[in-house]
């Protein structure tokens, strides 16, 4: 082992100090260029979307108009909320979307704490059963379930009392009754994410409410679920996200209940045929003019989680550090 | 000796009945399971093997043995095709979608000004994730995107592209690059919740690893392979499953919405073989990547 003078010394902890920084600096630049370009490319649609919403059709083929409109109008919103039959589709998205979400949460929260608190026979099995329920893709059993629901009859016990079974097609309940029953849009992710939060709660928690005489509701209403305040919201936020954006099961069990996102789709066919048979007064039939209505039609189905987002954009972010999703 | 065997024989009981009380919260999926999946299932499975007509408006099935499952192999003209296409197109994008959501959750880890805003941003695509509003964007808008990221990232500042040359890559990888980062907007907007999941699975390592990684002089390399990718392997796993659930209900899933056409022209039974071929497949390859990650995945014992 040679020996280096102290002087020496100083100098190589310099040099490498210096490296250090340069490093450090060079990794901030990549970064930053990373997530800015990153972030714009995530933007861009949405970007595109508001601003293509507010052009006349001059704006939008003109090449010297590419973000700011030259004139903001608001006849594409008019026309989209005309086409759209926006407020009832509004209603009635607000509706499925809240009340879904929340029999969604709630029975999730319920099975997710049963899975992650108890020990009973064939537990295991069941749980694998529950992400078995999310990896056959929803196409498999739709026609069945499509059927089910248009005669629906468990047990015979609607037959028993009025002779026939009922339709629940085009009902809400057709909608309400998988989500309170752990069967909803993905509720296997919810299930899942509730028994991993849930099981990373300390034992003695539970054991002292149970010396202090809690039931099983009690610990769970009263000890369990005060503490899971962030994992509730983040489920909820998502489940109130992903039934609203969901087309397809509203469109297979509750067609006639036009949701957003069936009624925008209901609006581009719409604009398809205008486009072809050039009578509908209310849209020419020019084709930028009408993609300036669908996205002025998808900017307004959007608004609404945009908004809620926004606004809840902290606890979301929040709820990731407390690690709610991982557990 | 009898004493101790009553006092045992109560003990069981009590820990029973606690856990009939977990049946009970789980009640609700087994009912939900048994009315809502499986007797679905079930028919499910049945119907692929009829032919199903219709009379008033009720199903009338025709046994036909396997020949829905002989009409989709071997006279349809696209379904064999769509299915090998939906697996050569997840497979690659099911490595890149992790290992890029794997990246940007350690980059939004890190400490930065701003960094709440790069979170916000990042997970936007989690909130916009519905179908039909990408398909109004449509694809026009997805290849403008596209070109505006490759643009971004190449032809704008040239860097990366001089710096690869420079770097003396073949052009077989440039080409590479060049097709992964003109996929970017399709990675970034398809990679928000496993990008949530990993960001979640960084933020759950104790920082107290991390320490003694550092008084032991290790670099970050070496932390980054001993410490971060064990401690969020598992984590993997979710994002395989998370991405191909994800791929069931995509807007652009060929063959999802080849399916859901012939269950519009009423091919019941063709549809119900489709599917469920489609699901074994799926099952085929979760199990194959099950297997493949399970002994490298470590789980830290709690």
């Amino acid at each position: 082992m040679h020996f280096v003078k102290p002087s020496e010394r100083a100098k190589i902890n310099k040099d490498a100090l210096k490296y250090k920084k340069v490093k450090q600096a060079l990794w901030t630049i990549t970064r930053a260029v990373l997530l800015v370009g990153i972030g714009y490319i995530i933007l861009y649609p949405i970007m595109f979307m508001l601003t293509m919403s507010f052009m006349t059709h001059m704006d939008i083929v003109s090449p010297a108009v590419v973000w700011i409109p030259r004139e903001w109008v608001l006849t594409n919103y008019r026309n989209a909320i005309e086409l759209m039959g926006f407020l009832n589709a509004f209603r009635a998205s607000i509706e499925l979307s809240l009340v879904t979400a929340f029999l969604q949460t709630v029975s999730s929260a319920l099975i997710g704490y049963g899975f992650a608190r108890y020990k009973f026979w064939g537990r295991d099995v069941l749980f694998g059963v529950v992400i078995l329920t999310l990896l056959v893709p929803p196409s498999t059993i739709v026609i069945s379930q499509i059927l089910q629901m248009r005669f629906f009859d468990p047990l015979g016990i609607f037959s028993l009392f009025t002779g026939e079974p009922i339709n629940l097609l085009n009902r809400r309940m057709a909608l309400y009754l998988p989500a309170a029953l752990g069967m909803g849009l993905r509720s296997g992710i919810f299930i899942y994410m509730f028994r991993q939060y849930f099981r990373g709660q300390p034992k003695e928690l539970e054991d002292a409410a149970r010396v202090d005489g809690c039931g099983h509701i009690g610990i769970f209403a009263r000890v369990m679920s005060p503490n899971a305040g962030s994992i509730y919201l983040t489920v909820l936020l998502f489940a109130i996200v992903w039934n609203w954006n969901d087309y397809y099961n509203a469109l297979m069990f509750v067609d006639r209940i036009q949701t957003l996102p069936v009624a925008l789709s209901v609006m581009r066919d719409r604009l398809l045929q205008a486009s072809q048979v050039a009578h509908l007064g209310i849209v020419a039939a020019d084709p930028y003019t009408q993609a300036a209505s669908l996205m002025a039609g998808a900017f307004l189905s959007l608004a609404p989680v945009l908004a809620m987002y926004v606004i809840l954009q902290r606890y979301f972010t929040e709820s990731v550090e407390r690690s709610g999703i991982v557990g | 000796m009898t004493e101790q065997k009553r006092k045992r024989r109560t003990i069981l009981t009590m820990e029973r009945r606690w856990g009939l009380a977990g049946v009970a919260f789980v009640s609700p999926f087994i009912i939900g399971f048994f009315m809502l999946f499986l007797f679905p299932a079930i028919t499910s499975v049945r119907r692929a093997f009829v032919d199903v007509t219709w009379d008033q408006g009720r199903e009338v099935w025709t046994p036909v043995g396997l020949d829905n499952f002989q009409h989709i192999f071997f006279r349809d003209p696209e379904y064999l095709q769509l299915l090998i296409d939906y697996f050569m197109q997840m497979l690659p994008q099911l490595v890149i979608v992790l290992i890029f959501s794997m990246f940007i959750a350690l980059m939004l880890q890190q400490n930065f000004r701003g960094r709440t805003l790069a979170r916000a941003i990042f997970f936007v695509p989690v909130i916009v994730s519905s179908g039909i509003v990408m398909n109004i964007l449509g694809n026009d808008l997805t290849n403008q995107a596209a070109q505006e990221s490759t643009a971004l990232f190449m032809n704008e500042n040239r860097i990366l592209m001089d710096l690869m040359i420079d770097a003396q890559l073949g052009a077989g990888l440039i080409e590479m690059v060049i097709g992964i980062i003109s996929q970017i907007f399709d990675l970034a907007w398809r990679s928000g919740v496993q990008i949530l999941i990993f960001l979640s699975a960084l933020i759950a390592i104790p920082k107290s690893f991390y320490e003694a990684s550092t008084i032991e002089g290790a670099s970050a390399w070496s932390t980054y392979w001993k410490i971060t990718f064990p401690m969020i392997s598992p984590y993997i796993l979710v994002c395989v499953v998370y991405t191909i659930v994800d791929s069931f209900t995509d807007y652009d899933n060929e063959l999802i919405n080849y399916i859901y056409q012939n269950i519009r022209d009423l091919f019941y039974g063709t549809a119900s073989a489709m599917s469920w071929v489609y699901t074994l497949a799926v099952f085929v390859v979760l199990g194959i990547i099950l297997g493949l990650t399970s002994r490298r995945v470590f789980y830290m014992v709690d």
